[in-house]
């Protein structure tokens, strides 16, 4: 460090740095290995939710593995799916409705988004077990990349804030061909 | 099998008795040399003798410590040679005190002094149960004697504070434990009534002067104080005898007393920051009394040899002499500016007073003197009349004594808590009792005795409690059962400390070597293992950052801002934050990069720069939305986040994963291109909101803390303060990778297992 001129700012700043131990600018680098989910693991187009590796599959709203069979669900359930092909594609789901959620909403609204799109509007009067089978709209699906489904129940406007967050259960989820009638 | 109870008192006598002794030792060979031990009185010679030696055995700790060399042998070879060196030589017989065989009335004093001393006695004996005591003065102590010395500590903000006396502790911890380091501070508290008795004979203020040693030595913030392993009795011995010497030289200028001077004002210093002012005062009376500059540069050389280790220390582990605070002079990726200026806020604003109305301060004497709750301390409501005190202004002693207790009690305006005016009220004793005795000596004896009655009847703790419901921090009845460890240690603490059994169980359950971590402190004076506090270092800010995300929505990277412009070829990109604000700050969870329609995974030849908290600028890169940069500082303009490219990259658009905690922040994204220049983008803005992955970020925040070393988990189900996030880990440990592995009433450890 070289001191210019007699000033005693500038001398003053200088013990000041050299007291801070003249640190050098301090530069860091990405980490070499990224997480999720900007890179997220690769994941396939139905996910069972006990398989073992089915928490991969999850975004949010869905919660621990119950009877080694299904999983507590809601209000909001998001999930990705990898596809590589959009064309010829079933949206399948196997879901129930709980006596617990139609003690508090009845009818019970479903609403499911496709990337961001709403795509499915669903309303059950009685609790059960349902399954869903259609054919995915291509047209908002991604080939070659992670698709984001968003499963939310609607909640009445007006509801009681003590009353437990809405939920319902589901088995399987995913993209499946598109079966072939004969 | 439990240790006889003998065996145990035995042990915490000899601890405290030797690190007295060996204290003692050192202060008479090295005021011996000095030729001060020639001019002192008896009683001088013992109080003088304590002190200074205890400084300079302060300073060999410090030593031993710094070389890795705390065993138990090497401590008891270094203490007993002191007290070889120290006993060795001729006695000079003391000088004959001025003023002696006066003081017969003092004996008048002594049923009080022995109810007192029944009562502290048996506090400083029992286990350690105080706040700081049992949490980073003996937990730091403890670390310093298991691992031989210093290590780098970075993880707790109190391993930075300047620690003289807790050298002194551990000279004791190492054969007493706890116990003998509470014995040794109070040890400081009769020194520094005995200093006073000295004082008063020294200056013919006998009466005075023993007035003021009870006024202060019974005192309940001072009794709590003094029997725990706390400082602040320490520094008001300290601070005192500054005084003290200063005054004695001043009527001699004898040049043997320049080197105590110099030990004392510095070795304030190294007890407490607060301490500080001591050596500007000490150096400012001699320039006052227009003394040669060698004289002034003898007293701030010695007292720099207490002061710099410290500095040193600092600045070799936390790049910064006086860590924890200057962290904006002294930038660290250890503690946070931000933390530091909460830090600063909250102790001058104890339970929100005068946060925003300075007329506050009016109830500040009740406060003080009376409540207690609310600033942690009483001083007793004798201290009521401390104004009194300001009747001693009349004489040259009075104003000296009055400029004493203001000059000390300014740091107690950086922390009003009411144990760290324990350093001026030495001086406010002192002053009042001057005041009284300026009357008739009738009048002045029996107000006197009344009020010194009084004050000891109001402060003895069966009565205190009829007059205070308040929480303060005081004495309870005399414990002596758990003094003679004929109640066991663990039944004592964990009755008054219930939080003991969490550091127990951790003791139990985690492994050596194994970290915790812990949202709220607890007393770690009781186990081995690290526990890493949220709020007492970066990391623990950090690591709560983590675990707060998945739970607070506005924590989360819900927000994203996406800049489009013209593919370009850049050098660089960096963001500008221009706005300001008091409290918020900054943050980033990502920043994504893109050329078109693709995400540019970074690279790990990128450089990545941020202004200020350059340390943490990876986690805005690391693809893990449970992490993020902060600035940990209030937004400011010119705030910068800045990504260097080896080579020039076709870029298009950028974004930016924030969270919603940042509502004024605003940014201006800037290019560099291939010349190296530096432009702003002609880029459109857009901001979408997103729900955060809550889920996979609850597994993240487990990897986190697993990746920066920490495998455990304590929170408190009952929740408070921090522990905010504990019954949502408590409702499903699983979503988090933890496990379940121990449980204490409301509290919860957990072993992370991602």
């Amino acid at each position: 460090v070289r001191i210019e001129s007699h000033n005693r700012r500038q001398a003053a700043a200088v013990l000041a740095a050299l007291l801070a131990g003249c640190q050098p600018e301090v530069v860091v680098s990405p980490p070499a290995q990224q997480r999720i989910p900007y890179r997220p693991e690769p994941v396939g187009r139905f996910v069972y939710m006990n398989q073992p590796d089915a928490e991969k599959y999850f975004i949010s709203g869905i919660y621990g593995l119950e009877s080694n069979a299904w999983r507590w669900a809601g209000p909001t359930a998001v999930l990705r799916f990898h596809l590589t092909e959009t064309e010829s594609l079933a949206y399948v789901m196997k879901f129930a409705v709980p006596r617990e959620l139609t003690a508090q909403i009845v009818p019970v609204h479903l609403r499911i988004l496709i990337n961001g799109q709403r795509w499915q509007d669903l309303s059950y009067d009685q609790q059960g077990i349902y399954d869903l089978e259609k054919p995915a709209p291509a047209a908002i699906l991604k080939p070659q990349s992670d698709n984001l489904v968003t499963i939310a129940i609607e909640r009445p406007p007006v509801s009681d804030s003590r009353a437990p967050e809405p939920k319902f259960i589901l088995v399987q989820v995913g993209f499946q061909p598109l079966a072939k009638k004969s | 099998m439990r240790a006889s109870p003998l065996w145990a008192v035995a042990k915490i006598l000899f601890a405290s008795g030797f690190t007295a002794a060996s204290a003692y030792a050192a202060g008479r060979w090295f005021l011996r040399r000095t030729g001060a031990w020639r001019i002192f009185t008896a009683l001088e010679r013992r109080v003088f003798g304590f002190a200074i030696g205890a400084a300079w055995l302060s300073n060999v700790v410090f030593l031993l410590c710094a070389t890795h060399l705390v065993y138990p042998w090497i401590l008891v070879g270094t203490g007993a040679a002191l007290i070889v060196a120290g006993s060795r030589g001729e006695t000079e017989p003391a000088l004959s005190k001025p003023g002696a065989g006066r003081a017969g009335w003092l004996w008048l004093l002594a049923p009080i002094a022995a109810c007192y001393g029944y009562l502290y006695l048996a506090h400083a004996m029992a286990p350690e149960i105080s706040p700081d005591g049992a949490g980073y003065h003996l937990s730091l102590t403890g670390r310093y004697f298991r691992e031989h010395g210093f290590r780098l500590i970075t993880t707790n903000m109190y391993a930075l504070l300047s620690q003289g006396m807790e050298m002194l502790f551990l000279f004791a911890y190492a054969f007493g434990r706890h116990s003998a380091a509470k014995l040794v501070h109070f040890a400081f508290l009769l020194s520094t009534a005995a200093a006073m008795l000295s004082f008063g004979r020294r200056f013919r203020i006998e009466q005075p002067a023993a007035v003021a040693a009870a006024f202060f030595t019974l005192s309940p913030v001072v009794g709590v104080d003094g029997t725990s392993s706390y400082n602040d009795c320490a520094l008001a011995l300290f601070t005192f005898l500054v005084f003290y010497l200063l005054l004695f030289w001043e009527s001699n200028h004898a040049p043997e007393l320049l080197p105590a001077i110099g030990i004392s004002a510095g070795f304030c210093y190294a007890i407490k920051y607060t301490g500080f002012l001591a050596l500007p005062f000490a150096l400012g009376f001699l320039m006052w009394k227009r003394r040669p500059w060698k004289e002034v540069r003898k007293v701030a050389g010695f007292a720099s040899l207490f002061i710099i280790p410290w500095m040193l220390k600092n600045a070799i582990l936390a790049s910064n002499p006086f860590a924890p605070f200057f962290n904006r002079l002294f930038p660290n990726p250890y503690i946070h500016v931000s933390f530091e200026q909460t830090y600063a806020y909250f102790m001058r604003h104890y339970s929100g007073l005068a946060d925003h109305n300075w007329s506050d301060y009016l109830q500040f004497p009740r406060e003080l003197a009376v409540a207690g709750g609310k600033l942690q301390g009483l001083l007793g409501p004798l201290f009521l009349l401390a104004p009194l005190g300001l009747l001693s202004l009349r004489k040259r002693l009075g104003r000296r004594v009055c400029l004493g207790a203001a000059l000390f009690a300014l740091p107690w305006f950086s922390n009003i808590g009411t144990r760290f005016l324990i350093p001026a009220l030495v001086f406010i004793s002192l002053a009042m009792a001057l005041a009284i005795w300026e009357q008739p000596k009738p009048v002045a004896a029996a107000v006197s005795a009344i009020l010194v009655a009084a004050h000891a009847v109001a402060c003895w703790p069966p009565v205190t409690g009829r007059w205070n419901r308040h929480p303060v921090w005081r004495l309870g009845d005399a414990p002596w059962r758990a003094a003679l460890r004929l109640e066991p240690e663990n039944e004592y603490v964990s009755r008054a400390v219930p939080a003991y059994n969490a550091a127990r169980m951790i003791d139990r359950l985690v492994p050596p070597g194994g970290r915790v971590f812990s949202p709220e402190a607890i007393p770690d004076a009781y186990t081995s293992r690290e526990v890493i506090v949220s709020y007492q270092s970066a990391l623990g800010e950090i690591l709560m950052d983590d675990l707060l995300t998945p739970v607070l929505r506005d924590f989360g990277p819900v927000w994203t801002f996406r800049f489009e412009w013209n593919p370009q070829d850049l050098k660089g990109v960096r963001f500008i934050q221009t706005a300001s604000h008091e409290s918020e700050k900054w943050s980033i969870h990502e920043v994504l990069l893109f050329s078109g329609e693709d995400y540019l995974v970074p690279r790990p030849s990128w450089r990545l720069r941020a202004d200020p908290n350059p340390w943490d600028a990876a986690l805005a890169m690391d693809g893990s939305p449970t992490t993020r940069w902060r600035s940990w500082r209030p937004l400011y303009p010119g705030m910068r986040f800045q990504v260097d490219f080896p080579e020039p990259m076709r870029l298009s658009a950028v974004e930016l994963r924030c969270s919603p905690d940042q509502p004024h922040i605003a940014l201006r994204v800037e290019g560099e291109d291939a010349a190296g220049r530096w432009s702003p983008l002609p880029a459109k803005m857009k901001r979408f909101e997103r729900e955060a992955p809550i889920d996979q970020m609850k597994k993240l925040a487990g990897i986190e803390l697993r990746s920066r070393g920490v495998s455990y988990l304590l929170t408190d189900l009952a929740g408070g303060g921090m522990n905010l996030i504990a019954p949502h880990i408590g409702r499903n440990p699983q979503a988090w990778g933890f496990r379940e592995i121990g449980a204490y009433g409301s509290m919860r450890l957990y072993r992370i297992e991602n």
